[in-house]
C-alpha cells in the first residue's frame, strides 16, 4: 500500500507564503475530499505535489511511496504514478491529442505501446468518458469547451492509469450529465484501490462517489478533519462556524481581483 | 538562377525542393500553388509576383536548412479579386541567421492577402520576420492579415517579428499579430505532468508549431520535414 506523506510543508508563490506548515498523511487506496474557502491553499497543495515550478517549497517534505518528491522533476513524479487533473487545463496549439497521449503513455512504459493496443486503450477511454473519438485528432484542448477540457483530463487519467489521482475542481464547467459520467468513472477507479485527492466546492460530486475522509484547509493549514458528514455540514453551513472552533482565517489585505469562478493563487501568478 | 512563371486561365501546383529567384506573373483567372521545401545550406533569393484579376497565388515555404537564409518576397495584387497567401515555417539552429522579408501590395480594391510566419530559433541563431502589407489609396474593401510568431528556445537565440501594416484607404480589414517569446511555461508543466521529460515536451511543442506546414506537401517531403525537425531537436 502506497502512502503520501506531507510533513510540515511551507510553500511560497512569488514571495507570499500560501501553505504554512501543512501535515497530511494519505493512504493512497483511499479518497480524500479536500475542502476550504477560495485562496487558502487547496490548489497550491496539488500543484506543489505535482511539482509546478511556480510553487516554491521553503521547508517541509513531500514523500510518496517512501520517495522524497521535493527535488524530483515534474515528469518523474508522473512516472511514480501521480496525476493531476488541472483546474485550468492548458490549450497547446498544434499538439495533436492522440500523439500527446501516445507520447505520455510511452513515457510511462519500458517498451513503446503497439499501435493496436494504443488504439484499443484510447477507444475504451473515449467510450468511458463519452467523448466522440474524432476529438482524438484535435489539438490538445484547443477550442475545447470548459466541460470538454475537464473530460479530457479524466480521459488522460484513464490512459495513464496513475495510482494517486488529484483532481482540482474537475466538476466545474461540467454539465449535470457529465458530472454523472465523471463520478461513475471515479467510483469505478476507486474499486481498483486507487487514491484520490479531490478538490471541489460542491457536495454533489462528493455525494456521487465514496469519500473516506474530508480535510478542510484554511489559511495554509489543515483546520479540521472528518468524514463525509463534514462535507455535508460545510455544504449546508459554509465555513464561518470554524471561527468558533478557534480556526484562524486569513486577514483581508485590501481589495483583490479574486471573484467567484477564479482561482486566487492563479490570479497572483498573473502579476508575475 | 532566375525562373519565370507565367499563367493564363489555368490552375497550377508546383512542389520544389530548392528555393531560387522567381518572377511570377499570374494573369486573369489563374492560380498557382507553389510549395517549396528548402533544405539547402545557404539561400539568398528573391520572389517577385504580380497577381491579376480573379487570380490566386499561394506560396508555402518550409525552411529547414541548416545554414543562413535570406528570402525577400514582394507580391503585387494588381486587379480586383486577386488574392495571395504566404505560409512559412522555419527552424534555425547553431549560428544560422534567417531573414524573411515578405510584403504584399494591394494596388486595387477587393483584394486579399494573408501571411503567416512561424519560426523557432535555437542555440545562437537568429530568425527575423519583416516586410509590410500596404493597402494603397483606392484599394477599398481589401483584406490583409499578418501573423508572425517566433519561439526563442535558448538564452543566446534571437527572434524578431516586425511586419508592418501601411493603410492608405478606408473601408478595409486589416489585422496584425507579432509574437516573440520563450516556450510557454504552463504548456511545459502541463505536458511534463503527463510524464514527458523536458526535451520530449519541447520537441512536442516545437513539432506542433512547425509541423502543420507539412500538410501541404507530398508524403515524401512530409517525411523529410519530420526528419529535419527531429534532427534539429
Amino acid at each position: 500500500m502506497a502512502t503520501l506523506e506531507i510533513i510540515d510543508l511551507h510553500v511560497n508563490v512569488k514571495d507570499k507564503e500560501i501553505l504554512k506548515g501543512l501535515t497530511l498523511n494519505v493512504d493512497t487506496s483511499k479518497t480524500i475530499a479536500l475542502l476550504g474557502p477560495n485562496g487558502n491553499g487547496k490548489s497550491t497543495l496539488l500543484q506543489t505535489i505535482m511539482g509546478n515550478p511556480n510553487y516554491t517549497i521553503t521547508s517541509g517534505k513531500i514523500i510518496f511511496d517512501g520517495k522524497e518528491l521535493n527535488n524530483l522533476e515534474v515528469d518523474e513524479r508522473s512516472k511514480l504514478g501521480i496525476f493531476l487533473g488541472m483546474q485550468y487545463p492548458s490549450e497547446v496549439p498544434g499538439v495533436n491529442n492522440s500523439d500527446f497521449l501516445k507520447a505520455s503513455l510511452n513515457a510511462h512504459l519500458e517498451k513503446p505501446v503497439s499501435l493496436f493496443n494504443f488504439y484499443k486503450l484510447l477507444n475504451a477511454a473515449y467510450e468511458r468518458t463519452n467523448i466522440p473519438f474524432e476529438m482524438s485528432n484535435r489539438n490538445l484542448n484547443e477550442g475545447f469547451s470548459g466541460g470538454e477540457k475537464k473530460k479530457n483530463e479524466i480521459l488522460q487519467m484513464l490512459v495513464l492509469n496513475p495510482s494517486l489521482v488529484m483532481l482540482d475542481e474537475i466538476d466545474s464547467g461540467l454539465d449535470v450529465d457529465a458530472v454523472q459520467i465523471v463520478a461513475k468513472i471515479i467510483k469505478e477507479e476507486q474499486q481498483k484501490k486507487k487514491g484520490f485527492l479531490i478538490v471541489s466546492h460542491y457536495a454533489r460530486l462528493y455525494d456521487l462517489i465514496d469519500v473516506d475522509r474530508a480535510v478542510v484547509l484554511v489559511n495554509g493549514k489543515i483546520a479540521i478533519e472528518g468524514d463525509k458528514d463534514l462535507v455535508k455540514k460545510i455544504d449546508k453551513e459554509g465555513y464561518e462556524w470554524l471561527k468558533q472552533k478557534g480556526v484562524e482565517f486569513q486577514k483581508e489585505e485590501g481589495m483583490n481581483s479574486v471573484s467567484i469562478g477564479t482561482c486566487a493563487t492563479k490570479e497572483m501568478l498573473k502579476d508575475k | 538562377m532566375n525562373s519565370v512563371i507565367e499563367l493564363h486561365n489555368e490552375n497550377k501546383e508546383i512542389e520544389i525542393s530548392e528555393i531560387k529567384d522567381l518572377n511570377i506573373r499570374i494573369f486573369d483567372n489563374a492560380s498557382l500553388t507553389l510549395k517549396i521545401l528548402n533544405l539547402k545550406e545557404e539561400n539568398n533569393v528573391k520572389i517577385v509576383a504580380k497577381v491579376g484579376y480573379n487570380s490566386h497565388l499561394i506560396v508555402i515555404l518550409a525552411d529547414f536548412s541548416t545554414g543562413n537564409s535570406e528570402v525577400i518576397s514582394k507580391v503585387d495584387l494588381v486587379a480586383e479579386n486577386a488574392s495571395a497567401e504566404w505560409h512559412l515555417a522555419t527552424l534555425a539552429n547553431g549560428i544560422s541567421q534567417k531573414k524573411f522579408d515578405v510584403s504584399f501590395n494591394h494596388l486595387v480594391g477587393h483584394t486579399n492577402a494573408l501571411m503567416d510566419n512561424y519560426g523557432v530559433a535555437r542555440d545562437k541563431s537568429k530568425v527575423v520576420f519583416s516586410g509590410s502589407n500596404h493597402i494603397e489609396k483606392g484599394a477599398k474593401k481589401s483584406v490583409t492579415n499578418q501573423i508572425a510568431k517566433v519561439i526563442v528556445f535558448d538564452p543566446d537565440a534571437i527572434g524578431v517579428a516586425s511586419p508592418k501594416l501601411c493603410i492608405d484607404e478606408n473601408d478595409v480589414i486589416a489585422s496584425h499579430s507579432a509574437v516573440v517569446g520563450q516556450l510557454n511555461s504552463d504548456h511545459m508543466f502541463y505536458l511534463m505532468s503527463r510524464g514527458l521529460n523536458k526535451d520530449e515536451a519541447r520537441e512536442l511543442i516545437t513539432r506542433g508549431y512547425l509541423q502543420p506546414i507539412s500538410r501541404y506537401f507530398s508524403d515524401e517531403n512530409k517525411a523529410k520535414i519530420e526528419a529535419a525537425i527531429k534532427e534539429a531537436m
